[in-house]
C-alpha cells in the first residue's frame, strides 16, 4: 500500500485530504508541525509527502532541505499561489504544487500523477472484472480485450481513479476533454452510455439525479 | 582628459611659461643697462680722444702720419687698457690703427662733422662697441674710430640665460611635484564621489564618497559631504519603500492565508457532501465544519470592517467615568479570563476621560484578550488606570510569554503575528491590535509596549484628555 505523509497544520484541512486519500485506497499519516514531519520521517519511509508551507515551527521551505536527501517526492499546500512562491517551491525540490482551496478531485489527480512519475503506482490496475495496462494502454474483461477509443479510455481511468465519488459533469469534462465545461452535458453523456455498454458497466456506473455518474466499485 | 591632468598641466605649463618670459626679461634688462653703459664710456672715451686730438698741445700736425703718431701715443686709455684706434683719411684709407682685428670701414660713411656714430658689433668670437667720429688735425679731416671690447657683457648674458634655463627646469619640476600633489588633494574627493556614484548606481547603496577633513569651508569636501547626504536620503527612502512593499507583500500574503485557509476546509468538506455518500456522523462533522470555519470567515471579515471604518471615520468624544469604563470592560472580559483560570486583578482611579466610550472598550477588551492569551493557565492579568503625569494611563500587564524584541514594532501591523506559524490554537485573526492601533491614533495617543521574553507584556494607553473627578461633578 502507498504511504502518504501529511504535515499540515490545520487540523480541518489535515483530516479533509486524510479522509479522501484514504477513501482512494492510500495509508496516511498526519503530522501537524514541521518538528514531529522531521521526527515521523527518521523512522518511517514513505511514498509521498503532502507538505503545507506555512507552518509552526520549522516551515515547509525549511523542512525539505531535510526531505530532500531522502528522496522522497513532494507536493506543496499552500494558500499563497503567486507564480515566484510556486517557482521558489518547485526549485527546492517539490514534484507539484497545490493552491489552497482545492477541489478533491483536483487533489487525487495531482497525486496520482506525481505518484506515476516515480512509478510507484503499479502498471496494472484491477477494476471488478477488468484489467487495464497503463503502459500499453490495453483493457482487458475477464481476458478478453475490450477495445476502447482514446476519450473512452481515460473516461475509464478518471472514473476508476475517482471510484466512489459522484463526479460531475463539468469535472468529467474538463478532466477528459482538458477544457472549460460549456455546458454541452451531451458529450459526457453519450461516452458515459458507450463505455458503460462495452464494458457491460450497466449496473456499476450509476447516474447521479443532476449531478452527473458515479462509479461504485 | 581626466580633470587631474588638466589642472596638473595647465598649472606646469603656466608655470614654465611665465618663468621663462620673466627671467628672460629680467635678464635682457640688466643685459641692457650693462650695454649702455659700456656704449656711454666708449662715448665719452671717443670724444675724450678727439678733444686731446684736435688740441694737439705738443705742436702742430705737418701730415697725417704726425697725427697717425699723436693717436698712437694715446692707445693707453684712460683706464690703462688698451683701446683699439683707428685713424682714416677722408677716402676711408687707414693712417693709422693699433688693431688686431679688421673692421670694415662702412660706418665711417654715415659720419656727419656734427655727429658721432656708435655700432655694436660682433667680430669673430667677439663684441665690439665701435664710436666713429670726424676730427679735425692740421688742415685736414680724418675719422677717428675707437673701439671698446664688450665680449663680457655678452658672456655674462649667456651665462646667465644658461644659468636661468637650469633653474627654470629646476623651478617647474619643482612645482610639477608641488602641483601633483595638489591636484591630486583636490580632485580625490571627485574621484571618491565618482566611484560612489558609480556603486550608487549600480545599486550598492553603502557605498559613500570621501570627504576631506573640513567639508564645511572646502567646496569639492562640501559637495562630497552633500552628496553622502543625498545617498543618505536615497538609501533610508528605497529601505522604506522596501519595507512598506514587503509590509504590503505580508498583508496579502496573510490575507491569502487567513482567507483561504477557512476556504480550504469549506469547499473541501462541500465538495465531499456533494460528491461521497458518506456516513451520517461523517456528513454532521463535515456540515459543523463548514459552518465553523464560515464564522471564522465572518469574523475575519467582520474585523476587517472594523479596521476600514475605523480607518476613515471621526470619533465623536463623551465624557466618561474612568469607574464606568472599566466595569463595562471587566462584566464582558471576565468569563473569557476566568475560563482560561487566568487571574484578573483592577484597580482604578476614578476620573473623568473624553473618549468615544465603544471605540476605546474595543481596545481595553482586545488588550485583555491578548493578555489572556499570552498568559498559561493560573497566570496573572493586571487592568489598571490611573493619572500618571497630566495623563490618564490605562495599562494592561501579564505575566505570559512576552513578546520578541525583534517584533515589538510590527505587532501592531494587520495580520502580523509574532507566532510565524499561525496555528490558531488561541484563535484570532491578527487584526487585533491593529484596530486598536487605529483606534488610538483617532484618540490621538498610541499603544505603548514594554515586554520581556518570557516575563510578559505591559500595554498602555495615554489618554491625554482627562480631569480629576472634583466633588460638584455630576454625570
Amino acid at each position: 500500500m502507498i504511504k502518504i505523509l501529511i504535515v499540515e497544520d490545520e487540523l480541518k484541512i489535515s483530516k479533509l485530504i486524510e479522509l479522501n486519500l484514504t477513501q482512494a485506497g492510500y495509508s496516511c499519516t498526519c503530522a501537524y508541525d514541521g518538528e514531529t514531519a522531521a521526527d515521523i520521517l527518521e523512522n518511517t519511509r514513505f511514498d509521498l509527502i503532502l507538505l503545507d508551507v506555512m507552518l509552526p515551527g520549522v516551515n515547509g521551505y525549511e523542512l525539505m532541505d531535510f526531505i530532500r536527501p531522502l528522496g522522497i517526492p513532494v507536493i506543496f499546500l499552500t494558500a499563497m499561489a503567486s507564480v515566484e512562491n510556486r517557482v521558489h517551491g518547485l526549485r527546492l525540490g517539490a514534484d507539484d504544487y497545490l493552491t489552497k482551496p482545492f477541489e478533491i478531485v483536483e487533489l487525487l489527480a495531482r497525486v496520482e500523477s506525481v505518484l506515476r512519475r516515480y512509478n510507484k503506482n503499479t502498471a496494472e490496475i484491477e477494476a471488478a472484472d477488468l484489467k487495464i495496462d497503463t503502459l500499453s494502454r490495453v483493457v482487458s474483461k475477464n481476458g478478453a480485450p475490450v477495445s476502447l477509443t482514446v476519450k473512452e479510455y481515460e473516461l475509464l481511468l478518471f472514473f476508476i481513479r475517482n471510484k466512489n465519488i459522484a463526479l460531475f459533469r463539468d469535472q468529467i469534462y474538463s478532466n477528459v476533454w482538458g477544457d472549460d465545461y460549456m455546458g454541452d452535458s451531451r458529450t459526457v453523456d453519450l461516452h458515459v452510455q458507450r463505455l458503460r455498454k462495452k464494458l457491460g458497466w450497466e449496473e456499476k456506473i450509476t447516474s447521479v439525479y443532476k449531478v452527473g455518474y458515479r462509479l461504485n466499485l | 582628459m581626466k580633470l587631474f591632468w588638466k589642472i596638473f598641466c595647465a598649472s606646469v605649463l603656466t608655470a614654465a611659461a611665465l618663468f621663462s618670459i620673466g627671467g628672460y626679461m629680467l635678464i635682457d634688462r640688466f643685459f641692457s643697462s650693462a650695454l649702455d653703459r659700456e656704449i656711454d664710456s666708449a662715448r665719452d672715451e671717443n670724444a675724450l680722444l678727439a678733444y686731446t686730438v684736435e688740441n694737439n698741445f705738443y705742436g702742430t700736425y705737418s701730415d697725417a702720419s704726425a697725427v697717425g703718431f699723436a693717436v698712437g701715443n694715446m692707445s693707453i686709455g684712460s683706464s690703462g687698457q688698451p683701446t683699439g684706434l683707428r685713424l682714416s683719411d677722408r677716402s676711408y684709407s687707414t693712417v693709422f690703427t693699433n688693431c688686431t682685428v679688421y673692421f670694415d670701414t662702412a660706418i665711417l660713411r654715415s659720419v656727419s662733422p656734427s655727429k658721432a656714430v656708435y655700432r655694436t658689433e660682433k667680430v669673430g668670437e667677439s663684441y665690439y662697441v665701435r664710436v666713429a667720429r670726424l676730427i679735425t688735425a692740421g688742415d685736414s679731416e680724418y675719422y677717428l674710430e675707437s673701439f671698446r671690447d664688450v665680449t663680457d657683457v655678452f658672456e655674462e648674458r649667456d651665462g646667465e640665460l644658461a644659468f636661468y634655463r637650469w633653474l627654470t627646469i629646476f623651478l617647474v619640476a619643482t612645482d610639477a611635484v608641488v602641483m601633483f600633489i595638489v591636484a591630486r588633494h583636490f580632485t580625490r574627493p571627485i574621484t571618491s564621489m565618482r566611484e560612489a556614484a558609480r556603486a550608487l548606481s549600480r545599486g550598492e547603496m553603502g557605498k559613500r564618497a570621501h570627504v576631506g577633513s573640513r567639508p564645511d569651508t572646502d567646496e569639492v569636501g562640501g559637495l562630497a559631504a552633500d552628496f553622502n547626504r543625498m545617498a543618505d536620503n536615497l538609501e533610508q527612502n528605497i529601505q522604506e519603500l522596501r519595507q512598506s512593499a514587503q509590509r504590503q507583500e505580508d498583508f496579502i500574503g496573510s490575507f491569502a492565508h487567513e482567507l483561504k485557509t477557512p476556504l480550504t476546509s469549506m469547499i473541501g468538506y462541500a465538495d465531499m457532501l456533494r460528491s461521497r455518500q458518506l456516513e451520517p456522523e461523517q456528513t454532521v462533522m463535515s456540515a459543523n465544519y463548514i459552518f465553523q470555519e464560515g464564522k471564522r470567515l465572518e469574523a475575519l471579515s467582520l474585523k476587517l470592517m472594523d479596521l476600514l471604518v475605523v480607518r476613515n471615520s471621526e470619533i465623536t468624544r463623551r465624557r466618561i467615568r474612568t469607574t464606568e469604563l472599566f466595569e463595562s470592560v471587566v462584566s464582558v472580559a471576565y468569563p473569557s479570563v476566568v475560563k482560561e483560570e487566568a487571574e484578573l486583578s483592577v484597580h482604578c482611579e476614578d476620573a473623568i476621560v473624553s473618549i468615544e466610550p465603544d471605540l476605546m472598550k474595543t481596545v481595553l477588551l482586545n488588550l485583555i484578550d491578548n493578555a489572556r492569551k499570552a498568559v498559561d493557565k493560573g497566570g496573572k492579568i493586571s487592568f489598571r488606570g490611573e493619572p500618571v503625569d497630566g495623563a490618564y494611563l490605562i495599562t494592561v500587564t501579564d505575566n505570559g510569554r512576552g513578546i520578541p524584541p525583534g517584533e515589538l514594532e510590527r505587532i501592531t501591523e494587520a495580520f502580523y503575528m509574532v507566532d510565524k506559524s499561525r496555528s490558531r490554537a488561541k484563535g484570532g485573526a491578527g487584526l487585533g491590535l491593529a484596530v486598536c492601533s487605529e483606534i488610538c491614533k483617532l484618540h490621538g495617543t498610541k499603544l505603548e509596549f514594554e515586554s520581556t521574553e518570557g516575563k510578559g507584556t505591559t500595554v498602555s494607553v495615554r489618554i491625554h484628555e482627562f480631569e480629576m473627578l472634583s466633588e460638584d461633578d455630576e454625570l
